[in-house]
């Protein structure tokens, strides 16, 4: 393509064959920051659970502090973006910065809750295991919307449902019982893990069909 | 029939505008690869754009090798907009 004047039919042929080709096409492994933190956070619950059954107690549930580190790790290692020929839509846009508020959200409650147990010696830290299902849940149920992906939009919904359910449950009887570690981990893999492979699949079909 | 804004009638700089009408932002490699345009005409098009405001060029310095970045203005995007309103009134009549 150079620099030439064109006619009016080559303009809005031009005009269609570029946002063609820009289009919200998914990238090929889309899902896989959905199947990180899916699969990390179903085998944290599972564990977690497996150790409360074998009688570990309630410390057993601190092996949820490394979820954020193994999925910020794991999103690093396996997201690593090519250095050059990148264009951003806006569908992509969006999802990112709904993400980016939910991590927020995230640091802001782990502030809250730190400020807590050192200055007050107690804290809720429940509200990390509420937080757990309802953030995650809007994060994947508006990421389902932006990308026309049914699944995630249910499982975004079950997570948030999951969540206050988690919390109403706490609220009425000032714990948890150890089942609610089972139903973390079937929450995640209802809304990340088997949306995040319908992602790939679709994201797979979508670039062999341009090619 | 309205007349055509000339700096969005020639190929190229069409071809970079109508890229970033459907998206947000895109780099220098990728609009030269979409528009098959050598380097030295890509710049020397984004510069005019971006003279006339209707782009905008960053430079993300974050990876090993700095990237340009364009992104469409509110002006570049109003002017696109009356560009093919201006081309609508050519095909009018068929």
């Amino acid at each position: 393509m150079e620099e030439k004047n064109i006619t009016e039919k080559e303009s809005l042929e031009l005009i269609t064959q570029m946002i063609q080709q820009t289009k919200d096409n998914l990238p090929i492994g889309s899902g896989t920051t959905f199947l990180i933190w899916g699969y990390t956070s179903v085998i944290i619950g599972c564990l977690v659970w497996i150790l409360q059954l074998l009688n570990f107690g309630n410390s057993a549930a601190w092996i949820y502090v490394l979820l954020p580190f193994i999925g910020c790790l794991l999103s690093i290692l396996y997201n690593r973006k090519p250095k050059e020929g990148i264009a951003e839509n806006y569908s992509t846009y969006m999802i990112n910065s709904i993400w980016k508020l939910v991590s927020y959200s995230f640091i802001i409650a782990a502030i809250i809750i730190v400020y807590f147990i050192i200055f007050h010696k107690q804290a809720h830290t429940i509200i990390f295991f509420v937080l757990g299902l309802l953030l995650p849940g809007i994060g994947t149920a508006v990421t389902g919307l932006a990308l026309k992906e049914k699944s995630a939009v249910v499982g975004g919904f079950l997570g948030i449902t999951f969540g206050i359910a988690a919390m109403e449950m706490y609220i009425l009887n000032s714990t948890l019982t150890i089942d609610w570690h089972l139903g973390f981990a079937a929450s995640y893999a209802i809304m990340m893990v088997i949306p995040g492979h319908l992602i790939n699949d679709k994201a797979k079909k979508q670039n062999n069909g341009r090619t | 029939m309205e007349e055509l804004d000339p700096l969005l009638h020639s190929q190229l700089r069409l071809a970079i505008m109508s890229i970033l009408l459907s998206a947000r932002e895109a780099d220098f490699v990728y609009l030269k690869e979409k528009t098959e345009s050598t380097a030295g005409n890509l710049s020397v098009q984004i510069d005019k754009l971006t003279t006339a405001g209707y782009i905008e060029k960053m430079t993300d310095s974050s990876g090993a090798k700095p990237r340009t970045i364009c992104r469409m203005t509110p002006i570049g995007r109003d002017a696109m907009q009356k560009y093919v309103e201006a081309l609508k009134t050519y095909f009018s009549g068929l």
